[in-house]
């Protein structure tokens, strides 16, 4: 089902949550919304749910303006950040809940209602517990629950709050692997918030990045990150070392150490900002044209990549990422001199704090 | 498609209760000190205090020999005030658990002006003497009373009757059921509210199947709570009752007018019996929440 977002604006007491939002949702799409903490994403979430009413604008499910709606009666499904199980229903119970509530004459029969309830449990792999009660799961099975109470309605759309947020890195990880392959096979809108951009850019077919009430950019996870809109999206979508520039004669400064980097032709010397991932930086033990001089401050080689701090000649430390194969055969050491190449760093004009 | 086994099906399961040592120990090695000390007072204190005055009153009991204490205990005028002071008591229990309920719901959900002496006027049954709870509530509801020459008019005898004694005991349990029931409400997460919302439950039904489940053992205990209050309660009871044997005597009064008379043994039968019967009630009602409880310790 598509669902459109048309000038969406909520405010609590004086604090706009939302100033605005238009977005358009396509049927079978898998969409997330990111950003950090406070930047609307959770808020925009719950009024496509009717859980929070719009202070103005409309939400249109299939063209048809359901901001007048009640949530019981939006048909959506929608998966909380702490499972909101009911503590005192065993997982059948729980799951059955929705069809169990609605008015006698659209209830299926209790038969129907357990071979619907076992169904969803084979879906979510939890066939077996249907007799457990949430205090006797894991967190990952807890939160396989809430997703098969929020499908047994046959939902419309999915909605799911920070749906991993309160689980452990490695559940995590499996668990939103899962949830794409859930994805492809029903075909179901599903929109999902989140704070981790890493979740975002694996699981979503288009991301939404979100800050302080405003939608920065909307794009596939490759659109977002390949080609930021802006400086907060590219400093969100990743670890970045931001530098203070000075261009002057199509040529960018720092401090007075010149950088490679393209900058157009600038007609008179203009303050900006330069902002490079760590391993888009490159090491060398000799000058090269345009690098600047660094001395090696901290170095950690466990993990994928080998992460070096260089205290650059004008004063600040600079991340860089090293490949652990070019790491071996330059045998970097704390205290050396080296040099530093940037290979391609994303400039910014316009003042972006933060 | 979606297979990819192993990484999903091996979650750890529970620990299995009886794989823990199943050896019983009193104490267990704990960072918390002073498990001596403090279990050796609260057994000591609660025998001083608790045990050995209730102990006494069968010792006292048992003086009269069994036949004779059967004889009291079946005897009609203390049955009819057994009755009265059980049915009363439980009356007045179930009312304040239905109002105590929507008290402690209005206090914990909406905003209003006045909210806090709203909350203050709860406790008030607590501190008032209630000798003076019992006058006034007579005068209330005596003939000529405010109230009482209405509920007259229409035939309602609302003072010195059992009606008069529901009224009062209503009045003295009325902070217990509040005050058991004002936390859990105040826990109760708005999360599972809206998770029931979004499965198109409503209100009535997010009440009745989410809201009342996890409520209802605060509110046994509440209502336990005003119950053992109000079979014990005198003093305001003894004021708007009549007391007429037979009729508007209740078991404590009973108990009063035998210590008056110098039947001492008597009076700790009828004792000894409400204490048996009123024990059986609580117990039953804890097996009752353990019951209930038993899955939802999250």
């Amino acid at each position: 089902m598509s669902i459109g977002i048309h000038q969406i604006v909520k405010k609590f007491g004086n604090f706009s949550a939302l100033k605005g939002i238009d977005l358009n949702i396509e049927t079978g799409e898998l969409l997330a919304l990111l950003g950090p903490s406070g930047s609307g994403k959770t808020t925009l979430l719950r009024v496509i749910a009717g859980l929070e009413e719009a202070t103005s604008g409309q939400v249109f499910f299939l063209g048809d303006d359901v901001s007048r709606q009640k949530v019981s009666d939006r048909g959506v499904g929608f998966v909380f950040q702490h499972f909101a199980l009911f503590r005192h229903m065993n997982v059948l119970d729980n799951i059955a809940f929705g069809l169990r509530v609605r008015p006698r004459e659209q209830r299926p029969s209790e038969e129907k209602i357990k071979e619907k309830v076992h169904e969803l449990l084979k879906l979510v792999r939890l066939d077996g517990l249907a007799p457990r009660f949430p205090s006797q799961l894991s967190g990952g099975q807890r939160q396989r629950v809430a997703l098969a109470r929020a499908l047994a309605i046959e939902p419309k759309v999915l909605l799911l709050d920070e749906p991993f947020g309160s689980l452990d890195s490695k559940v995590r990880k499996e668990l939103r692997q899962w949830l794409r392959r859930l994805h492809d096979r029903l075909h179901m809108t599903t929109i999902f918030v989140t704070h981790d951009q890493e979740e975002a850019l694996e699981v979503a077919d288009r991301v939404v990045v979100m800050n302080e009430g405003r939608i920065e950019q909307a794009g596939t996870p490759d659109e977002v990150y390949h080609k930021p809109a802006n400086a907060f999206v590219y400093n969100f979508l990743g670890n970045v070392n931001l530098f203070h520039c000075r261009l002057e004669g199509g040529k960018a400064y720092i401090a007075n150490t010149p950088v490679s980097i393209k900058v157009g032709v600038s007609p008179e010397a203009q303050k900006a900002k330069i902002y490079i991932r760590p391993h888009l930086l490159e090491i060398s033990r000799f000058s090269q044209p345009d690098s600047f001089k660094g001395v090696i401050h901290f170095l950690n080689s466990a993990g994928s990549v080998a992460k070096v701090e260089v205290l650059s000649e004008w004063g600040e430390i600079v991340q860089v990422e090293v490949p652990q194969e070019q790491f071996r055969s330059l045998g970097l050491k704390k205290g050396e001199t080296v040099f530093v190449t940037l290979k391609d760093a994303k400039l910014f004009h316009e003042d972006y704090a933060i | 498609m979606f297979v990819r086994d192993g990484s999903l099906s091996g979650e750890p399961s529970l620990p299995h209760l009886h794989e823990e040592n199943l050896k019983f120990t009193l104490k267990r090695y704990s960072a918390l000190p002073g498990f001596g000390i403090t279990m050796g007072f609260t057994l000591f204190y609660l025998s001083l205090i608790v045990l050995i005055p209730l102990s006494t009153i069968f010792f006292s009991a048992f003086s009269l020999g069994w036949g004779h204490f059967w004889e009291v205990v079946i005897s009609p005028r203390t049955l009819a005030a057994l009755r009265l002071s059980f049915g009363t008591s439980l009356v007045s229990a179930l009312i304040n658990a239905f109002f105590g309920l929507i008290v402690a719901w209005v206090l914990v959900r909406y905003e209003f002006p006045g909210k806090k002496f709203v909350d203050a006027f709860v406790d008030f049954p607590f501190a008032l003497p209630t000798a003076v709870a019992g006058i006034a509530l007579t005068a209330l509801y005596s003939q000529h009373g405010w109230v009482g020459k209405y509920l007259y008019a229409l035939g309602i005898k609302s003072a010195y009757s059992p009606l008069g004694i529901t009224i009062a005991l209503i009045f003295i349990g009325l902070p217990f059921v509040v005050r058991t029931v004002e936390p859990v409400l105040q826990n109760l997460e708005s999360e599972v509210e809206e998770a029931a919302a979004s499965l198109g439950a409503n209100r009535w039904q997010i009440f009745s199947k989410v809201i009342l489940p996890t409520i209802t053992p605060a509110l046994l205990t509440g209502t336990a709570m005003a119950f053992s209050r109000a079979l014990g309660e005198y003093g305001s009871v003894v004021f708007i009752a009549g007391n007429t044997p037979m009729k508007t005597e209740i078991a404590p009064l009973l108990i009063m007018v035998q210590l008056e008379q110098y039947e001492y043994a008597s009076a700790t039968a009828i004792a000894g019996i409400m204490l048996v019967v009123s024990f059986i009630m609580l117990l039953f009602l804890n097996i009752l929440q353990a019951w209930g409880r038993q899955n939802e310790s999250l």
